[in-house]
C-alpha cells in the first residue's frame, strides 16, 4: 500500500495521520510537502502519527528530517508519534531519536508542545 | 507509327501532377464507366454507367496496315465521349490525344509505351497507386457510393489520400511527421480549410498539429474550436459531422459563431486500452472551414471514419516508439551514471600490512549510491569508509561523487576523522536539502591493530573476534551526514587483533529480499561471519555471497550491495 496522509487538528496541534509504506518512489514526498505547505500557512506545531507506517525505508526517514527541518527553520515543532519497530529501530540504528521528539500516547504529545 | 504493344491510360483525377493516375492497356476489352462491375470506374455525374469501350484492333477499317492500335468506342452515353474535343463515337488512339467523358467531365490522356509518361511519379508510391490497386480499391469503396454523389469529380483523388496515407503509415518515425499525414490526407478528403490533431496529455486533450488546406502548419494559438464539439466526441467516442452548415444545438455555441464556422468535421482516433480490450479515445481529428466543406458525401464520411481509424493505431503504434525511445534515453543516462559511480570506487585495494582487504560492490540497476574507498594518511594507518547515500539514481550518483570529494579533500588537510566528518557534514547540510543524507562508517587502524571508527547514522558494523569467536557490533554514535548542521562526531577505539576480520556492510546486504519479500537479515549474516570468517576474509566473502544468492534466488535487488572485509593476517 502506498502512503496515505490525513490531517486533524487537537487543540492548536496539526496531527498528520500517516500509514502505508515511506519509501523511494512511492509518494515519500507527500510527507515532505505537506509540511512544507502547512509550515507556509503559518502552523507551528505538527505531530506526525507513525503508527500505521508498515514499512520505512532509508529515503522515508529522510522526509521524516527534511519536516522536522522545515518546521524548525518555521519556528515550529514537529514531534513524532506512535512508532512502529521499523521505525524506531532505524531511528535507533542512525541516532535520529536523540534529535526527534518521540511520543507513545496523543493526548500526552499534544499537551507536550 | 510505333506499335501499341502496350500503351497506358492516364486519368487526371485532378490539377495537379500528383493526381495522375496510369492504366496499362493490354490486348483485352476495356470499359469505362460508373458502374462497379466496369473495368475502369470513374463516379463522376457526368459519366454514364457504361460510357466507353477501349479495343485493340489489329487491322483497323480505317488503315488496315496501320494495327495494331487501340480504338475508343462510345456506349450510347448520355453526355458522350471526346477526344481532343470533338464528340466521337469512334476513334483510333494516337499518342497525347485526350479522352473526356462528357464534356466537362473526366479525362483521360493516351500514350503508348510504358515509361512515356512515367516521370510525372517517379517516387515508390506509384507502387501503391499502380492502375490495378486503385481499381480496386476504388471498386470496393464504390460499394459504398451514394447512386448521385453530386461530388464524385474527385472521388479517385480522396481514395488516393487514403492509399498514400497507407504507404505513410508503414514509414511513420515522427510523431509530427505522421501528424502532418494525418491532416493532409483528412484534408485531401474533406476539403476543409483547416485541420488539427490533439491529443490525450494529462486527461485532456490538447493541440499536437495544424495545418491548413494548402499546406501551411497552423500554431496552437489559431486553434480556438467549439469545446463542445470536441467533449462529445472525446466523451462518445462517434464522429461529428456537420458539414451541411451547422446546425442543432452547437449552432448556438458562441466559439462556432464567433468564428463563421459553415462546417465541423470531428473524429476520435481510438486505441485499443492497454487495460482492456475496449477501444479508448487518444486523439482527436478536427477539421474546419468557413466554407461548407464542398463535399462531405456518405463515402466521404466512411473514407474519414476510416482514415480516423488508421490514424489512431498509427497514434498507438507511435507511443510505444516514443515510450520506447525514452526508455532508451534513460537507459543511456544511467550507463553514464553507472560508469561515473564505478569510476569513485577505488580500482585496486590498498596493500597495508598485516591487513588483508576484500570488497564487493553490486549495484542496482537503478543505480543506488554505495560506496567504498581507502584514503592514504600520513603515519601508515590504513584509512577505510564505506557510504551509503540515500535515494536512488543520478541524484544520488551526484550525493556519491560530492560527498567523495568532501571527503579527500578534507583528508588532504591531515584533520583527524572527527574533523573530517563535522566538516563534511556541515557542507552537505549546505549543498543538499534536508531528505537526502548519507550514513558512512570510518574506521582508522595501525599496523599494530589499534585505531578507532566514527559511524554516522551506518548500520553497525561487525568484529568478528578470533579469539573468543563472538562477533561483536559497532553502532553508529553519530547521525546521518547532510541532515542537520549542529552534527558532531566522535570516535570509538577500535582494536584489530590478528585473526580478527571486520565486516562492514550496507543495509542492501542485510535487507536483501527474497520473492516472499523476506529480509536476508542481521541474524544470518551474523551467523556466516562466525562460521566462515576463522578460515579469513576470502572463504567470508564467498560464503556470504553464496548464501545470499541462494536466499534470494534471483529475487530483484532493490538495493545496493556492498561490503568490505579487512582480516588481520599478524
Amino acid at each position: 500500500m502506498s502512503l496515505k496522509l490525513n490531517s486533524r487538528l487537537v487543540d492548536d496541534v496539526t496531527v498528520l495521520d500517516v500509514s502505508g509504506r515511506i519509501t523511494l518512489g512511492e509518494g515519500s514526498s507527500v510527507i515532505r510537502d505537506t509540511v512544507h505547505d502547512l509550515a507556509a500557512k503559518g502552523t507551528k506545531k505538527i505531530l506526525l502519527n507513525l503508527g500505521e507506517v508498515t514499512y520505512i525505508d532509508s529515503s522515508g526517514i529522510g522526509e521524516l528530517v527534511s519536516g522536522y527541518t522545515t518546521m524548525a527553520n518555521a519556528g515550529g515543532t514537529l514531534k513524532l508519534l506512535g512508532l512502529t519497530k521499523r521505525v524506531k529501530d532505524l531511528l535507533q540504528i542512525t541516532k535520529l531519536y536523540t534529535v526527534f521528539d518521540v511520543h507513545e500516547d496523543e493526548a500526552h504529545a499534544v499537551r507536550s508542545f | 507509327m510505333a506499335k501499341p504493344e502496350s500503351a497506358v491510360l492516364w486519368i487526371e483525377t485532378s490539377e495537379n501532377q500528383e493526381g495522375r493516375e496510369r492504366f496499362p492497356l493490354s490486348g483485352a476489352e476495356i470499359v469505362i464507366g460508373r458502374r462497379s462491375d466496369v473495368d475502369i470506374l470513374l463516379t463522376h455525374p457526368l459519366v454514364s454507367r457504361q460510357h466507353a469501350r477501349i479495343i485493340r484492333e489489329e487491322r483497323p477499317a480505317e488503315d488496315p496496315s496501320a494495327g495494331p492500335v487501340f480504338v475508343v468506342l462510345d456506349l450510347q452515353s448520355s453526355h458522350g465521349t471526346w477526344v481532343n474535343d470533338v464528340r466521337v463515337d469512334r476513334h483510333v488512339l494516337r499518342p497525347g490525344d485526350r479522352i473526356r467523358l462528357g464534356q466537362q467531365g473526366v479525362e483521360l490522356r493516351y500514350s503508348e509505351g510504358e515509361e512515356s509518361r512515367a516521370g510525372s511519379r517517379t517516387d515508390t508510391a506509384t507502387s501503391m497507386l499502380e492502375a490495378a490497386g486503385i481499381e480496386r480499391a476504388a471498386r470496393r469503396l464504390a460499394s459504398v457510393l451514394p447512386e448521385e454523389s453530386t461530388e464524385a469529380h474527385s472521388e479517385l483523388e480522396k481514395i488516393s489520400c487514403l492509399l498514400d496515407f497507407h504507404y505513410y503509415f508503414g514509414k511513420a518515425f515522427s510523431a509530427e511527421k505522421t501528424f502532418q499525414h494525418i491532416l493532409k490526407s483528412a484534408l485531401g478528403i474533406s476539403g476543409a480549410e483547416r485541420g488539427f490533431i490533439l491529443r490525450k496529455q494529462r486527461g485532456r486533450f490538447a493541440y499536437a498539429l495544424g495545418l491548413d488546406h494548402l499546406g501551411n502548419l497552423l500554431s496552437e494559438s489559431e486553434f480556438h474550436t467549439s469545446g463542445s464539439v470536441v467533449d462529445r466526441v472525446a466523451g462518445g467516442g462517434q464522429p461529428v459531422f456537420m458539414t451541411q452548415g451547422i446546425h442543432g444545438e452547437l449552432a448556438g455555441s458562441e466559439s462556432i459563431v464567433a468564428m463563421n464556422l459553415r462546417a465541423v468535421a470531428c473524429l476520435p482516433l481510438e486505441a485499443l486500452s492497454q487495460e482492456s480490450d475496449a477501444a479508448v479515445v487518444t486523439g482527436i481529428l478536427y477539421l474546419d472551414s468557413r466554407k461548407h466543406m464542398h463535399s462531405l458525401s456518405g463515402l466521404d464520411e466512411k473514407l474519414l471514419t476510416r482514415l480516423a481509424g488508421e490514424a489512431g493505431h498509427v497514434l498507438e503504434k507511435l507511443e510505444m516508439v516514443v515510450t520506447l525511445a525514452e526508455q532508451r534515453r534513460i537507459e543511456q543516462e544511467l550507463a553514464i551514471a553507472e560508469e561515473t559511480q564505478r569510476s569513485l570506487l577505488p580500482r585496486s585495494l590498498p596493500q597495508a600490512e598485516p591487513f588483508h582487504i576484500r570488497a564487493f560492490c553490486r549495484p542496482t540497476r537503478q543505480l543506488g549510491g554505495d560506496f567504498y574507498d581507502f584514503i592514504s594518511v600520513q603515519g601508515g594507518e590504513l584509512t577505510g569508509l564505506l557510504a551509503d547515500v540515500s535515494g536512488k539514481g543520478i541524484p544520488a550518483a551526484l550525493l556519491s561523487s560530492l560527498t567523495l570529494g568532501a571527503l579527500n579533500m578534507e583528508f588532504r588537510s591531515s584533520r583527524p576523522p572527527n574533523e573530517v566528518l563535522n566538516g563534511v557534514n556541515k557542507l552537505l547540510c549546505i549543498k543538499t536539502p534536508a531528505h537526502r543524507f548519507v550514513t558512512l562508517f570510518l574506521f582508522q587502524v595501525g599496523p599494530d591493530g589499534k585505531g578507532h571508527f566514527i559511524s554516522a547514522g551506518h548500520n553497525p558494523a561487525y568484529l568478528f573476534r578470533a579469539a573468543s569467536g563472538a562477533v561483536e557490533e559497532l553502532p553508529s554514535g553519530g547521525i546521518p551526514l547532510g541532515m542537520f548542521p549542529f552534527a558532531t562526531y566522535q570516535p570509538v577505539a577500535l582494536e584489530l587483533n590478528p585473526g580478527d576480520v571486520l565486516v562492514v556492510y550496507s543495509d542492501g546486504l542485510t535487507e536483501a529480499e527474497n520473492e516472499a519479500q523476506e529480509d536476508f537479515g542481521e541474524e544470518r549474516v551474523r551467523s556466516i561471519i562466525r562460521e566462515a570468517a576463522p578460515r579469513g576474509a576470502e572463504h567470508l566473502e564467498t560464503k556470504l555471497l553464496g548464501e545470499l544468492d541462494g536466499f534470494t534466488q534471483g529475487a530483484a535487488q532493490t538495493d545496493d550491495i556492498t561490503f568490505l572485509l579487512i582480516e588481520n593476517r599478524g
